[in-house]
């Protein structure tokens, strides 16, 4: 092979003469040997430029390791693997978009809104006003049930569209359908919103269900199954329940909602 | 924590989000600043971090290897890596200078996955040639003229630089070539 490096390099480096290259060009489309110490001499070049890419041909995915390597990545393991990572994502990323903007000013407006009418209405520290202030916020947050790196699912995104028209039978009926057909690769988000659902509808039984779903998940919302569950509670104002939860919650105060599990702890006493 | 490369990617192939979220802390905010100072955006950075953590799980399942490096390390390089690879691929689209097939993207996944195998075996086989010739050699790919090289290195012309580079080339060019991968990666 090294008879051919000389002549590979005067070609690469471009100091050949004009027949040089035509005689060298014509020569590479017979002579296989030339052309593999070629084809390396040129990958060689490219991979320790270390701003270039050395580009594999399609045909390689002939080949029996990339048929392996495919049909892995068409398994249940990666999809899985796939909405995990999109969920980490979502569940770090905070939202930025202009239309999450202008959702959250709407939502600020309606809580101030809100708690204006409710000071001449309700008393100061009711309960009920809590929760709704509190739902809010966990509604305002909630991320997105579909995200762009996975395949959609019809039931999930009607749910989700349903939930954020707040029809929330509905949004109950498509995403526990969704739940029935997917089983163990449910995701946990779907908890939380059909949970928060059935919570509208002041169906605790079926809340308190999703939740406990949602806290057995691997989820990393799972941690955040005990402050849903609070929430319950607090809309039944079943103060004994509502404190076991919020113990759990202030443990540690690396918990989700630490500090206002404090102050409702706080508050109830 | 796990320690141990092997359990992590058993962990991610499992789709343990704790040990997903803890990469992702550890990383992403790497990839993130190498891929926003190529011109690349922040969804561009989750792209190359799924695909990444994808491939190390897809190379693992079909062909276990062994990583020297740590996790985040080993990642970290894969990941510019891919970055480096997108940004090649639109440079061909936009110069036109090629025919680009579109292919799913699985086999993209498929091919970049397979690319970076062969970029570890010709890093890994330029690790085992002599210093002086790995010296030589980052100058000649880097295109430095052998002139240039003969006065940076205290050679006597740049005809003994591009005998002493030809030398290094071949050893080089042999270890690749005598490497079995080499042959399943072509």
């Amino acid at each position: 092979m090294d008879k051919y490096l000389e002549s590979i390099d005067r070609y690469l480096d471009g100091i050949m003469t004009e027949s040089e290259i035509e005689a060298f060009e014509k020569e590479l489309k017979v002579n296989n040997e030339l052309s593999d110490a070629f084809t390396l001499q040129k990958d060689m070049r490219t991979v320790f430029s270390e701003d270039e890419w050395s580009s594999m041909e399609n045909s390689v995915l002939k080949t029996e390791r990339a048929k392996q390597i495919k049909a892995y990545l068409k398994s249940d393991e990666v999809t899985k693997v796939k909405e995990a990572i999109g969920e980490v994502i979502s569940e770090r990323k905070k939202p930025l978009s202009r239309k999450n903007f202008i959702k959250k000013i709407a939502i600020a407006a309606s809580i101030l809104l809100a708690t204006t009418l409710s000071y001449f209405i309700y008393d100061k520290n009711s309960t009920e006003l809590d929760y709704g202030n509190l739902l809010a916020q966990e509604i305002e947050n909630l991320p997105s049930l579909v995200n762009r790196s996975e395949n959609k699912d019809e039931l999930l995104i009607s749910g989700q569209l349903q939930f954020e028209k707040k029809q929330y039978e509905q949004a109950t009926q498509l995403l526990t359908k969704y739940q029935n057909n997917t089983l163990k690769k449910t995701k946990a988000l779907s908890f939380i919103y059909n949970g928060l659902a059935y919570l509208e509808l002041n169906d605790f039984e079926n809340a308190l269900r999703q939740f406990d779903f949602l806290e057995r998940s691997e989820s990393l919302q799972a941690k955040k199954a005990h402050w849903y569950k609070a929430l319950i509670y607090l809309k039944q104002k079943d103060k004994v329940a509502l404190n076991k939860e919020l113990e759990i919650i202030v443990t540690n105060s690396q918990n989700y909602k630490y500090k206002e599990a404090l102050k409702l702890l706080h508050r109830n006493k | 924590m796990l320690e141990n490369a092997r359990d992590i990617i058993k962990e991610i192939a499992s789709g343990n989000r704790r040990i997903i979220d803890e990469l992702y802390l550890n990383v992403f905010p790497k990839i993130k600043s190498y891929v926003l100072k190529n011109n690349g955006h922040i969804e561009d950075a989750e792209d190359v971090f799924q695909k990444v953590l994808i491939q190390v799980i897809a190379r693992y399942n079909t062909k276990p290897f062994v990583i020297q490096s740590s996790i985040e390390g080993f990642l970290y390089i894969a990941g510019t890596n891919l970055w480096k690879r997108e940004l090649n691929k639109r440079k061909k689209r936009v110069t036109n200078s090629t025919v680009v097939e579109l292919v799913s993207d699985d086999d993209d996944l498929v091919l970049s996955t397979l690319e970076q195998e062969k970029w570890e075996l010709f890093q890994e086989k330029l690790s085992t040639i002599s210093e002086n010739c790995k010296t030589l050699l980052k100058f000649f790919f880097k295109k430095t003229p052998y002139k240039d090289i003969a006065v940076h290195l205290g050679y006597k012309s740049d005809n003994v630089v591009r005998q002493r580079i030809f030398n290094c080339k071949s050893q080089l060019t042999k270890a690749i070539r005598n490497d079995i991968r080499y042959n399943e990666l072509k």
